[in-house]
């Protein structure tokens, strides 16, 4: 695997979060650089938005240089948008961050 | 005159006496606002036929002149529009044709395309003349739809009876922003009393006169009326919980054919708004 940056939907700050149920509401995204494992979990500018909550988001980790989402499910904006930035979509799971990109690394997670 | 009909709650019979009420009126016109599932038409012995579509304007970016500074999507107030790295895209069911973009963009590449959301209806008898508008399944904007409606409103019919959607939020508003009075329906339920104070409060705001007209009158309790009381707020009618009235109703036949008096009840009702309009 290529060293990426790839956004995880949380619901906390917390050291080892669990990746939050939903895309667009969530209230932070971790972003792992995969190269060292390093991380940072950045407050989601979209959770508050009247609508297009999905979108917001997908324009804010573009904006972070994000390759790569795991994500617990997508609705059709999101996803569509996520497609045409080019990010690659992956299945997650109700697990903490590290056991995801675990998963991750040992190319457990199913492409979307 | 402009008497709009709502309701906070859905099912509490705005139909029902939007149409029984047109019925007892001479010249009169009836538009059916709830265009998410418009149902006046279940009532009326009708033929209609398709007036227009309604439409909202939507972005067309032209790349020759797009520059990807992104004010566009920015800026947009519904997430319409959103900027990857080599494109905006444009989420058409997003958009509420605002037209902000438009006149933001500093390279002049967006125009304006009209995208079709609804359609519009007509059927006429006699002095009777009735419009619906119905939206397209799948789509989520009703307010342009009504909006539209509201252009087919005639200037020849000394009285227009709307059917608003219920609830109490743009759709409504749209609905009754430009009535003369408005007529809740309420029940005499917990729920029917609790979204009716919701429309109350939006009602004051938009500084609309309003009385209540309580249907299935025997079911529930008497909240609701001592509400009206306490917020002296006029009851201009109160209609039966009545068996017949389903039965008829399941078979598209509206409760003024079947209680008898109503039909002198209703231009009573219609008296009384034409006072308090005074």
């Amino acid at each position: 695997m290529n060293n990426l940056k790839v956004a995880i939907p949380v619901s906390s700050k917390d050291d080892n979060p669990t990746m939050y149920e939903r895309f667009g509401r969530a209230s932070y995204f971790c972003i792992i650089e995969t190269e060292d494992d390093s991380s940072v979990v950045l407050a989601n500018p979209a959770v508050e938005a009247r609508g297009g909550a999905g979108l917001r988001a997908v324009e804010f980790l573009i904006s972070n240089q994000t390759q790569s989402v795991i994500v617990p499910q997508l609705g059709p904006n999101a996803d569509q948008a996520l497609r045409r930035a080019n990010i690659t979509i992956f299945q997650g799971e109700s697990l903490p961050v590290k056991d995801l990109i675990a998963k991750w690394k040992n190319e457990e997670l199913s492409k979307l | 005159m402009q008497i709009t009909i709502v309701s906070g709650k859905g099912g509490t019979g705005k139909t029902s006496l939007a149409v029984s009420l047109a019925m007892t009126l001479e010249n009169v016109q009836l538009l059916d606002a709830d265009v998410d599932e418009p149902n006046c038409s279940l009532f009326l012995d009708l033929n209609t036929k398709l007036v227009a579509e309604a439409k909202i304007p939507i972005p067309e970016i032209n790349y020759d002149l797009c520059t990807l500074c992104g004010a566009c999507s920015s800026n947009c107030e519904y997430n319409a529009l959103m900027k990857v790295p080599d494109q905006i895209l444009v989420f058409e069911k997003m958009c509420h044709g605002c037209g902000l973009c438009s006149k933001i963009c500093p390279e002049n590449a967006i125009t304006e395309v009209p995208r079709t959301i609804g359609h519009l209806y007509e059927g006429k008898n006699e002095d009777f003349l009735f419009n619906f508008g119905a939206l397209i399944v799948g789509e989520e904007l009703s307010t342009p739809v009504i909006s539209q409606l509201k252009q087919l409103i005639s200037k020849d019919k000394p009285i227009i009876v709307i059917d608003s959607p219920p609830g109490s939020s743009c759709p409504m508003v749209e609905t009754v922003i430009d009535s003369d009075y408005v007529i809740l329906v309420s029940e005499p339920t917990p729920f029917g009393l609790s979204d009716m104070k919701m429309v109350v409060k939006t009602l004051r705001i938009l500084e609309k006169k309003f009385g209540v007209v309580i249907n299935k009158d025997g079911v529930g309790n008497k909240e609701l009326e001592l509400y009206c009381q306490k917020e002296e707020i006029p009851v201009l009618l109160k209609i039966p919980f009545n068996l017949e009235i389903a039965r008829n109703y399941s078979e598209g036949i509206p409760f003024l054919n079947v209680l008898p008096g109503m039909d002198s009840e209703l231009k009573q009702m219609i008296v009384d708004i034409r006072e308090a309009l005074q």
